[in-house]
């Protein structure tokens, strides 16, 4: 065996990924669970997610990027998915079923437990919402809490949950995607360059005075309100310097067949906060949205399992499950979901009740 | 125990408020391995013991601090928007929602730097196989490391010829690797701050004047 060979084989053992390694399918002591799953996130209609505005066009969210395969370039700002989005997605995906599980009655929940829910709570004045032993009760039946964390009274809990960001399968990030994810070396490398992704949409804002139902929904013209309503408009444009209300606007979205590179799990998770992992998985692919301006068709997308350093079967299932379309009520009876969906409804009364105390 | 270094590459950059300490890091995957409770809930933290690395008589682990030379800065925008209106009218019956105070929206800056080689570096007086198993649950470094901020694309932990975790060489003579109490410190260091010597790091309690390592930057 050459002294190269011998190198290469000494590396291969040093070198690992988080989640990875021979670490019996990574369940470790007392049965918790270590995993990260990659997925593909496919745009099926353009994304809209901005990070700011440059006069009337909103532009697309980029993370800075330098390659150490070349040492001499520049940073580039590529276009990507903030894990903080796709962690609300999954929050909210989880919070959506985890109260039709729960049965919450409309108009009950109070505003810091919606906070809690939705956005993940917020420091208050008060003490502590939890003494400790009201926390591992807490935990025990509300899995939610553990998986994601939250801000709770005067305490910040962290959660086991770890989202990265949506990496852009573009020319740039090749080495980032090998790195990342084993199954998919070579797929970035040979892809378009980021800018190619890009695209710039106009919109157009009417003004509703010129539209023809305006007449209809107007004072006559020969009336003394239409004299009144002219007088008050040219004193409105007058200060404005404007004679309509009509304008133009962009929007920087990526392109439909768009991927992203997604890596999401969670570092020592019981089988309940795993579970719960996969329903909130399950959730997102359902309602199938991300990003902005989903109202006018942005970010329709649709999710794969392409590698993982633990079980991929479940997850597989769960997002399969969720393109055949059946309803959240039937998903208690898949193995994946059973855990977390009958822990909640065994112990809804008592999480109804502390969600109901939050304050 | 053997002198080891530790190389952790990134796939994103880093916010780091804080020199990123491994035996911090380390004691924190104790933490959560032994499900020991939110440390905001229980002033609980790890023992030295528990760690897989040399303890210094001193009250310190062989182990440095992070190693990187800051190539670019990158500052992006963390957000918490405003929970939709359409949605809170399901849910709660008031008239009135509360936006202000603590239920605020708000866009709040997030100062990333990216390292050259996206690489960082640690070394350490350890136990390779221990460190090895506590790594692999280690997803990302810094603030924000949950949400895909410092996401770690993998680890290497080798042996190293000689012990780093205190001192390494420099061009003018040894330098710290780690804040070390004045009496361990190089003769006539500059670098001179208040710090703790031990993990958690974050606490006020406990700061001593430190010798430590200088900041490199290639920018």
């Amino acid at each position: 065996m050459s002294t190269d060979t011998i190198h290469d084989a000494i590396t291969e053992a040093l070198v690992f990924r988080p989640g990875a390694g021979p670490l019996a399918e990574c369940k470790t002591v007392r049965d918790l669970i270590t995993v990260q799953w990659s997925l593909k996130i496919t745009a099926l209609t353009p994304f809209a997610h901005s990070s700011g505005t440059m006069g009337n066009d909103s532009l697309f969210m980029t993370e800075r990027v330098v390659n150490p395969e070349r040492p001499g370039d520049s940073p580039e700002d590529i276009p990507c998915l903030t894990g903080n989005s796709l962690r609300h997605a999954l929050r909210e995906g989880l919070t959506w079923l985890t109260l039709r599980v729960l049965g919450v009655d409309l108009g009950s929940v109070s505003p810091a437990a919606l906070h809690f829910l939705l956005s993940g709570g917020s420091m208050g004045k008060q003490a502590s919402t939890l003494d400790l032993e009201g926390h591992r009760r807490l935990t025990a039946m509300f899995p939610y809490l553990p998986l994601f964390g939250g801000g709770l009274g005067t305490a910040l809990v962290a959660g086991k949950l770890q989202v990265g960001s949506g990496i852009l399968i573009c020319r740039q990030n090749g080495w980032r995607v090998d790195d990342l994810c084993p199954p998919m070396v070579g797929d970035a490398e040979g892809s378009l360059d980021a800018e190619e992704y890009r695209e710039r949409r106009q919109g157009t804002r009417h003004d509703a005075r010129r539209q023809p139902v305006a007449s209809l929904l107007m004072p006559p013209k020969d009336s003394k309100a239409w004299d009144k309503e002219r007088l008050k408009t040219s004193k409105a444009n007058e200060s404005e310097g404007s004679d309509s209300t009509q304008m133009i606007y962009g929007r920087e979205v990526l392109v439909a067949g768009s991927t992203f590179l997604w890596q999401v799990g969670g570092h020592f998770m019981t089988p309940l906060e795993h579970s719960a992992l996969i329903c909130a998985l399950l959730a997102m692919q359902q309602r199938g949205w991300i990003g902005a301006a989903s109202g006018t068709g942005h970010g329709r997308i649709k999710m794969r399992v392409v590698g993982a350093s633990g079980e991929t079967a479940p997850l597989a299932d769960a997002l399969r499950y969720a393109d055949e379309g059946e309803g959240v009520e039937h998903v208690a009876k898949r193995a994946w979901a059973a855990p977390y969906v009958d822990c909640v409804t065994k112990h809804g009364d008592e999480i109804r009740e502390w969600l109901s105390g939050l304050r | 125990m053997q002198p080891l270094q530790i190389t952790c590459k990134l796939a994103t950059g880093l916010a780091m408020h804080h020199p990123l300490a491994i035996d911090g890091l380390l004691a924190a995957m104790v933490a959560a391995r032994d499900s020991y409770p939110p440390i905001a809930l229980e002033e609980r933290i790890p023992p030295p013991e528990a760690l897989p690395l040399a303890w210094h008589p001193a009250g310190f682990h062989h182990a440095s601090q992070a190693h990187l030379v800051i190539q670019a800065y990158e500052t992006v925008r963390w957000s918490r928007t405003l929970l939709p209106i359409h949605r809170l009218a399901l849910l709660t019956d008031r008239g009135k929602f509360p936006v202000g105070g603590r239920f605020k929206a708000y866009w709040m800056p997030l100062r990333k730097v990216l390292p050259a080689g996206m690489v960082l570096t640690w070394w350490v007086m350890g136990d390779a196989q221990g460190i090895r198993e506590l790594l692999r649950h280690t997803f990302g470094l810094g603030a924000k490391h949950n949400a895909g901020h410092g996401w770690v694309a993998s680890w290497t932990v080798e042996p190293w010829a000689d012990d780093w975790s205190l001192l390494r060489p420099g061009d003018e003579g040894p330098e710290p690797t780690r804040p070390l109490p004045m009496e361990l410190a190089p003769e006539g260091w500059q670098g001179l701050e208040v710090r703790r010597l031990t993990y958690p790091y974050w606490r006020r309690d406990g700061q001593v004047l430190a010798a430590v390592p200088m900041r490199v930057e290639n920018k």
